[in-house]
């Protein structure tokens, strides 16, 4: 049988992670190729379809219109024991010398005033939050987490850049091992593989600890940008933490401390995990970002009341041009050596540095330390390189030049065959109450040559072996902190979903009657792009709830996305419908969706009564095998009802009690209004306004009460104001939902700044 | 020692179109101490008045207030009163230090050094005149604005002499507009032009100054002139061994004691006098802004010291 891996070649001019591997690392290599199937090519390609289905269940696979594109390796990276300790002491090392730093320009700024750091690196970079100097933890270090990007060259490992303003990926970084130590359950069982579990395990600890008020369960949550589709990446780590997610709408500054809005009331927050840009954080403090952000968020944080981390402003250690001082530094805070280098970098705004950049620019890359622009100065022409040198001349502290680091290659699995490929490796760093706790893995990450990652990144697992015997497969079983919360805007958008689902549902059955009974008499025809809109709205809306939908769900949303007759399309709404039914949890979270759809059907319901009822062509008595009344019907899904009990009736009397006045059939009015009425019953009272959904539905039920079909004959008239009042109730009572149950609010921002005016008085 | 007093009364009024369910903002409307002022008297009138109110310095020391209305209101106003002292005298441009521009920028960029903080006293005044020489958010140093600076700055030429040169070059030829017409475009439009607001032509100072290497920064306040106070913006440039030298480059002269000193930064982002986040289904708000200023005999700044710090705030009542 031909080995596929002893055939593997890295044909470039570099060394190749699994052809030089060494001592444990190898020994896993060969393991995993003669166990993992891996001998041939039809195994290493099942072996990557299962990692994609896997993705596909989590509706994050790489999809041509999915908002988060994420592809995943099967071959994980694999690092030597003996190799990683000596890694993990330098990254530990480098976390202490980058809080270092941190303590002391948001503090004292001693290493500027000792000329340890140039004063240009801090003071003109766009990473340094003015409004934030002075705010502290209540903890040794202020650097809270910390990812480093790490590449082999020839020489060794490097650490090619650092993130430090809001690390990312560690929720892509326990999915990723989820996925692949499913696909190689056997060989991560065998294999001594370092487990992942108790970081995430320090990172929920530590985030509690954290909390500025000593509690037996402080409120945790993680902010994030306000987005159409919220990032798996954070839904993910969210999940983990058992943390809810918000956006900047969600949180509140109030009587000096910070509150999460939840659904109809709100309740104080301790500690933020921020994975929104500090620039972004607080439009008060932060003049260039307009509304968006938490107005009041860094005073808050200033004065004690909550713990943001990583504190804002810490993106100034992201400044390439530090990287030439870390030694410096190091050896100044912590008397050492530093053990693990940076991509060699010369700062221009030292002068010889400047002219060692501007003489030697066909072999290096240039960065802007202001933009972080980077350029590759052999692809300049003459005249371009003579155009950069004067811009670096005009402003040399905000330059510096890289020698550029050619990146290792790993295996990856492409569509024929394996391919070397540079690949590095993002670790993080989490601070202890006294040093830093480095997660002994990672997330793997193709780049170009040089170590930048491109659009195509291709992720891969990272196996850091510990060298000893196989590790007990423990996953820590996570406790919940204070129960669930949900914030008002997650609320808003279950609600949303239900809506839009059965919005989806509605326009469907009309395109249908319509397809089939071209001459039903509706007043407007749907069109295509109609239903197609309100389809892309619904999958949009699913992203947004995406924590509560199963792999089914994804699947039935999945047809939604791809061209199918309409027959289709219903099936894999109602199949949806049946989904939410039966596979979700009937909680608070199930009820705002269930009231969203129960609202948008009574809605469609009696628009398109109204519809049928002004027509031109009312005609009363209405024979029952009248095609409007077949058409009517179907639209509301009662076709079987409707012969079951009222065949030879006159129509309209029949369908008024049939889809308004009916208990038991769930296309009717009286129907859902009882149901929305239990829905309402397990959400939490507002304070300030409840009870107005509560009066609405009790006012529609009281109008359904009035109608009296023995005596009275309803007339053309009387049925449609009737159905006018209804519809008005409904519609008020969608407002009282989202205004009063989500509290959504504009924002304005005060204008002074612009208005100064020249006055005397 | 002369002096002068100054009442001051800064006011904004909100009025919103539909109910506001809470505000939150920061207000820099106290003038600063220092640097030949002193505040006698402050007081913060608000209506209604914040269910929270802080104050301290921001990071350049201006007094910055947080404030929080959690209570629903249509209308707030903020009124900000101040008794001042002024002792600041604009220098005879004799007696300042008579430096080379050049070497005035070769002592900018050597501030942080053992020798260079020799010139300027204290370690927070170095890192102030090291900041003050680089690029912010509304000045950008460009190479059009490097190009405008060059004109003026001949080799070898006085620093002083050569920076009023280049504000009078600036007073004549820049139409100043009002306030009120502040525009997104920046200083660069304004520089081509020929036209901007008194915000547009101390970013253009401050910015032909920093890109020649030398520190100077932004200043907002006062000016009181013919009786009428109004809002006014300058810049302040650093003269080895003679300290931070204050000149309006609306009129081409050293600022003297008719000038207020409300809060100074990098450009006038550090110092918006009112800046806040209205909640609540209201747009366009636009506030009226009014400054009043009257001058006072010592006798009567004591008496007024004394009225505006009992006064007590309608909101507060």
């Amino acid at each position: 049988m031909p080995n596929l891996l002893a055939n593997y070649r890295a044909d470039g001019p570099n060394h190749d992670e699994l052809r030089v591997s060494q001592g444990a690392a190898k020994q896993a290599w060969e393991h995993l190729s003669t166990a993992a199937g891996l001998l041939t090519w039809d195994g290493v390609l099942a072996r990557r379809n299962d990692v994609d289905s896997i993705l596909a269940d989590q509706g994050i696979l790489r999809k041509a219109r999915h908002p988060a594109p994420w592809r995943l390796d099967p071959l994980p990276m694999m690092v030597d024991p003996v190799e990683w300790r000596w890694l993990e002491k330098g990254l530990a090392q480098r976390a202490l010398v980058f809080d270092a730093i941190l303590r002391d320009v948001y503090g004292p700024r001693k290493l500027l005033l000792d000329g340890i750091l140039p004063a240009e690196v801090v003071l003109g970079h766009p990473g340094f939050i003015r409004a934030a100097d002075g705010t502290t933890l209540n903890t040794t270090h202020q650097l809270f987490l910390t990812s480093t990007q790490l590449g082999r060259t020839t020489q060794g490992w490097v650490a090619v850049s650092d993130v430090t303003d809001m690390p990312t990926a560690l929720g892509h970084v326990m999915a990723d091992r989820r996925a692949v130590s499913d696909v190689l359950s056997h060989e991560y069982s065998t294999l001594s593989v370092h487990r992942l579990g108790p970081f995430y395990q320090t990172l929920r600890e530590r985030l509690a600890e954290l909390s500025p008020t000593p509690h037996d369960s402080p409120r945790v949550v993680m902010l994030v940008p306000a987005s159409p589709t919220p990032a798996f990446d954070h839904t993910y780590l969210a999940d983990t933490l058992a943390i809810p997610v918000v956006t900047p709408d969600d949180l509140i500054v109030a009587d000096g401390r910070l509150w999460l809005r939840t659904l109809g009331d709100a309740e104080p927050v301790d500690v933020v995990l921020r994975q929104l840009p500090s620039q972004a954080a607080d439009p008060v403090d932060l003049t260039a970002t307009g509304v968006g952000g938490v107005p009041g968020l860094i005073e808050t944080a200033h004065s004690g009341s909550v713990a943001v981390v990583n504190p804002i402003g810490a993106g100034v250690l992201e400044n390439p041009a530090l990287l030439t001082f870390l030694p410096d530094v190091c050896q100044h805070v912590l008397g050492e050596e530093l053990i693990l280098n940076s991509v060699e970098t010369y700062w221009c705004g030292e002068r010889s540095m400047g002219s060692h950049v501007i003489a030697n620019l066909e072999d290096l890359v240039v960065m802007s330390t202001v933009s972080g622009e980077r350029i590759n100065g052999w692809e300049l022409s003459t005249g371009e390189r003579a155009d950069l040198a004067t811009q670096i001349s005009a402003m040399p502290h905000t330059w510096v030049g890289q020698h550029p680091a050619t990146i290792t290659t790993s295996p990856i699995v492409e569509d024929n065959r394996l391919h070397p490929h540079p690949t590095t490796i993002y670790t993080f760093g989490l601070a202890q109450s006294q040093g830093f706790n480095i997660m002994p893995g990672g997330l793997g990450c193709t780049t170009d040559t040089y170590g930048v990652v491109t659009q195509d990144v291709l992720a891969k697992d990272v196996w850091v072996l510990t060298g000893g015997a196989p590790t007990p497969n423990i996953d820590p079983a996570i406790p919940r902190s204070r129960g669930p919360v949900l914030a008002a805007g997650s609320a808003s958008n279950l609600f949303e979903f239900g809506t839009n689902l059965e919005r989806a549902e509605g326009l469907l059955r009309l395109a249908r009657n319509h397809s089939t009974s071209p001459t039903a008499d509706m007043d407007q025809p749907v069109s295509m792009e109609e239903v197609s809109e309100a389809l892309a709205t619904l999958v949009k809306s699913a992203h947004l709830v995406r924590d509560h939908l199963t792999p089914e769900a994804w699947r039935a949303l999945g047809v939604l996305e791809n061209p199918a007759p309409i027959a289709q399309y219903l099936v894999n709404i109602i199949a949806l419908a049946g989904v939410l039914h039966e596979s979700i949890t009937h909680d608070r979270s199930w009820a705002l969706i269930m009231l969203g759809k129960r609202l948008q059907r009574c809605d469609f319901l009696l628009t398109t009564a109204i519809d049928a009822v002004d027509n031109a062509q009312w005609q009363d008595p209405l024979p029952a095998n009248s095609p409007r009344v077949g058409n009517f019907l179907r639209l509301h899904d009662s076709v079987l009802s409707f012969r079951r009990h009222n065949q030879f009736r006159a129509a309209i009397p029949s369908l008024i009690e049939l889809l308004l006045l009916s208990r038991s059939n769930p296309r009717s009015l009286a129907f859902n209004v009882h149901e929305m009425t239990m829905l309402i019953a397990t959400l939490p009272k507002h304070a300030a306004h409840g009870g107005r959904p509560e009066e609405l539905l009790k006012d529609i039920e009281e109008t359904l009460s009035g109608i009296d079909l023995g005596e009275q004959v309803l007339t053309q008239g009387s049925l449609s104001a009737l159905l006018h009042r209804l519809v008005g109730l409904i519609r008020d009572l969608f407002q009282a939902i989202r205004t009063q149950q989500f509290g959504q609010l504009g924002t304005a921002l005060w204008t002074a700044e612009a208005q100064l005016q020249q006055g005397a008085s | 020692m002369t002096e002068t007093f100054y009442h001051i009364r800064h006011s904004a009024l909100y009025k919103y179109p539909a109910e506001a369910r809470s505000a939150y903002g920061r207000l820099t409307i106290i003038p600063r101490d220092g640097g030949g002022q002193n505040v006698f008297a402050s007081h913060l009138l608000m209506d209604p008045w914040p269910s929270r109110e802080h104050t301290r310095p921001d990071y350049h020391r201006n007094t910055c207030t947080y404030v929080q209305f959690d209570q629903p209101h249509t209308q707030l106003q903020i009124q900000a009163e101040s008794i001042v002292r002024v002792t600041r005298r604009s220098p005879s441009v004799d007696k300042l230090p008579k430096v080379g521009w050049e070497a005035a920028a070769q002592a900018v960029r050597s501030v942080l050094t053992p020798e260079g903080m020799m010139h300027v006293g204290n370690e927070n005044a170095a890192l102030t005149v090291a900041e003050s020489r680089l690029a912010s958010p509304l000045v950008p140093l460009t190479d059009e604005l490097r190009k405008f600076a060059m004109n003026s700055f001949t080799p070898g030429a006085s620093l002083v002499e050569i920076v009023l040169d280049l504000a009078s070059r600036l007073a004549s030829s820049f139409t100043l507009m009002p306030l009120s017409q502040t525009s997104a475009d920046g200083m660069l439009t304004a520089l081509n032009r020929g036209r901007g607001t008194v915000k547009d032509l101390a970013h253009l100072f401050i910015g032909a100054l920093r890109s020649m290497g030398l520190a100077a920064r932004y200043l907002t306040g006062y000016v009181f002139s013919d009786g009428i106070g109004r809002v006014h913006s300058w810049a302040a440039l650093w003269v080895p061994t003679g300290g931070w030298v204050h000149i309006d480059p609306s009129t081409g002269n050293l600022v003297d004691h008719r000038y207020v000193v409300l809060g100074w930064g990098r450009d006038t982002w550090d110092v918006i006098p009112l800046r806040g986040v209205v909640f609540g289904d209201t747009v366009g708000i636009r506030p009226d802004v009014h400054v009043w200023m009257e001058e006072l005999s010592p006798t009567a700044a004591e008496e007024r010291a004394i009225e505006v710090r009992t006064a007590l705030s309608p909101g507060a009542v």
